[in-house]
């Protein structure tokens, strides 16, 4: 029931997002039909790849073409790279992917860690470590943050390469600055999770029962402070996906997120539109996925 | 069984005027060092953005291609760049450049999103959805993409970052103000004003969203900074405000050129932006304890 429902909410935002895409592309100053015809065609030329486009028709007419063409994953074919959109989007989304997967489990691996830690020690100087590292890793400029990886492991100690795409050692400088963005946040909030799971009388009956406190924590508190763990996650999808754009850019790396820069500043139009698009859908799905999880993890919401 | 009327408001007022130094804001901030920190560090940057001018040794535009990239020394307390500009001094001019980004963009967020939220919460049925879908469709674009689209149409510049960045942080003062509204308008005082006869605006503005700031004023502090992140990080993809302009992710990209042999440029640089956006994140996060206890952490 919940799951038939989300599904349901999520169309209706999908079809906005697809004609906000749409309209927005159209808006981008600058003749299409030229951009393909090429500057030194003659007007003759133009309508005629005009025509061929479908750029003469109606608004609607030219939107619902573009649904139906994007439903079989057809965008077209970019202006400066001369081979379709999906494409370019297939051969880099495995990339963006690699370093997104990279970027949250090491988010989530020293967030909740350090969180955790941080509960247990709570009211000491490393309690209050986990706070300030929190805030000071959303105030940091991640694409600072990644050149100054770069300056220390790159050019100072020599230790990794500077970017480019290749074995792991091209990923650990991209993913740790992807990474340490999310791990603050993740920290906060699995102390603030764990806190408040400690303080409850079931906790209390599983150490009078003389349970270890390491079990206590992974048994009983952890499992029941994923929840606000888990919307944070999903609200920090967003975040990574903009930071990955920087990331990218930073270590030239090869993802779809870089290939979103690129087109913006080429005034490539199909590849934005179809960039973007892929973007928001991805991005839509993953939180629809953290969404249905917690119906996993609670099942109070199944039945909400 | 007798009905007692007691007013928030009159009870308010009966207590007395509170003492500045108590109220809760000026309290946390002494309280809190960290709030405090992050006090101070808003207020050097607001300073630095007053005058910027002032404080700057060298001319921001002018260089000396005979002294470019060179480290810190006396006559360049932060080095110089690419062309032989002075660095602190482009960096206290990027400093206004961003405060002027910023507190444009935030302009414009809190507007359109108070007044989005305002009408959702307030009016609830068909306006409340029709809005909330729009944040929605809002919100189902990731971050920067958002900013990104609308620079695409919008092309590169300083007022086509303004708006961007500021369409970017509408979703998060709808959602807020709504909320704060939806449980506003249930007080006494609400219905008491509508039974005199005040206008749905009226009430909106003199009563309910008076009584829903709090959450606005911690939201607007920790927007400031994303502004200013946001739009560094937008000119240093070269997508924001453009070279020559003193914008700090711009010199940063810039930097990114000469980084084996002037990495000062990028570090001072991007330290001046981490330090900024501490500050109200910090200033942010201390408005957060104050106006709302049930929130502390610390």
């Amino acid at each position: 029931m919940y799951v038939a429902r989300r599904l349901f909410e999520v169309i209706p935002v999908l079809i906005a997002v697809t004609f906000i895409v749409f309209v927005s592309v159209r808006l981008i100053p600058g003749d299409p039909a030229r951009a393909v015809a090429g500057l030194e065609a003659d007007d003759q030329t133009v309508e005629a790849v005009r025509k061929d486009l479908g750029l003469d028709e109606p608004l609607l007419v030219q939107y619902g073409r573009f649904l139906a063409r994007a439903a079989r994953g057809n965008f077209g074919v970019s202006y400066y790279y001369g081979t379709t959109v999906t494409e370019e989007i297939v051969r880099r989304f495995p990339a963006t992917l690699l370093l997104a997967v990279s970027g949250i489990t090491l988010s989530i691996v020293i967030g909740m860690g350090i969180g955790v830690l941080s509960a247990i020690n709570h009211g000491t100087f490393f309690d209050r470590g986990t706070l300030i590292f929190a805030i000071a890793g959303v105030s940091m400029p991640s694409f600072w943050l990644g050149l100054m990886f770069i300056i220390f492991f790159a050019v100072q100690l020599r230790w990794l390469p500077a970017g480019g795409f290749g074995g792991w050692r091209h990923l650990v400088l991209p993913a740790l600055t992807l990474g340490l963005f999310g791990a603050g946040t993740i920290a906060r909030l699995t102390r603030s999770s764990v806190l408040e799971v400690l303080k409850q009388d079931y906790v209390r009956t599983a150490r009078s029962k003389g349970l270890a406190g390491y079990r206590v924590i992974l048994k009983h508190a952890l499992r029941n402070a994923l929840i606000p763990i888990i919307t944070v996650l999903g609200l920090q999808f967003g975040a990574f996906l903009s930071r990955a754009v920087v990331t990218e850019t930073v270590f030239g790396w090869p993802g779809i997120a870089r290939l979103l820069v690129i087109s913006v500043l080429d005034r490539d139009f199909p590849l934005i539109q179809g960039t973007v698009l892929w973007l928001a859908v991805i991005f839509m799905a993953l939180n629809l996925l953290v969404d249905l999880t917690y119906s996993l993890i609670d099942p109070r919401i199944r039945y909400g | 069984m007798s009905l007692e009327f007691t007013p928030k408001r009159n009870e308010i007022q009966a207590e007395g005027p509170r003492s500045f130094w108590r109220h809760p804001i000026i309290h946390t901030l002494w309280r809190d060092p960290w709030t405090l920190l992050g006090a101070l560090l808003v207020f050097t940057y607001i300073l630095v953005v007053l005058f910027a001018p002032l404080l700057a040794p060298a001319d921001p535009e002018k260089g000396n291609i005979l002294v470019r990239l060179k480290p810190p020394s006396r006559e360049h307390l932060l080095g110089t760049d690419g062309l032989g500009r002075d660095l602190l001094s482009r960096i206290l001019f990027g400093a206004r450049i961003s405060g002027v980004i910023a507190v444009f963009a935030v302009i414009v967020s809190g507007a359109v999103g108070v007044l989005l939220g305002a009408l959702a919460g307030y009016f609830e049925g068909w306006t409340d959805t029709l809005i909330g879908r729009f944040v929605d469709t809002l919100l189902a674009f990731p971050g920067i993409l958002l900013a990104i689209l609308v620079l695409a149409i919008l092309g590169p510049g300083l007022s086509s970052i303004i708006i961007a960045i500021g369409i970017f942080g509408v979703p998060s003062y709808a959602r807020v103000v709504r909320g704060g509204v939806l449980t506003v308008k249930k007080h006494d005082f609400v219905e008491a004003a509508r039974a005199l006869g005040a206008t749905p605006g009226a009430i909106l503005v003199r009563h309910v969203l008076r009584n829903a700031w709090a959450p606005v004023i911690v939201l607007t502090s920790l927007n400031f900074g994303t502004a200013v992140l946001t739009a560094s990080a937008l000119s240093f993809l070269g997508l924001g405000v453009q070279p020559p302009t003193a914008e700090r992710g711009a010199m940063i990209a810039e930097g990114r050129e000469h980084i084996r042999v002037a990495p000062h440029i990028t570090t001072f640089t991007g330290l001046c932006i981490f330090l900024t956006v501490l500050g109200f994140n910090l200033l942010g996060d201390g408005l957060r304890d104050a106006l709302d206890p049930r929130s502390r952490e610390r």
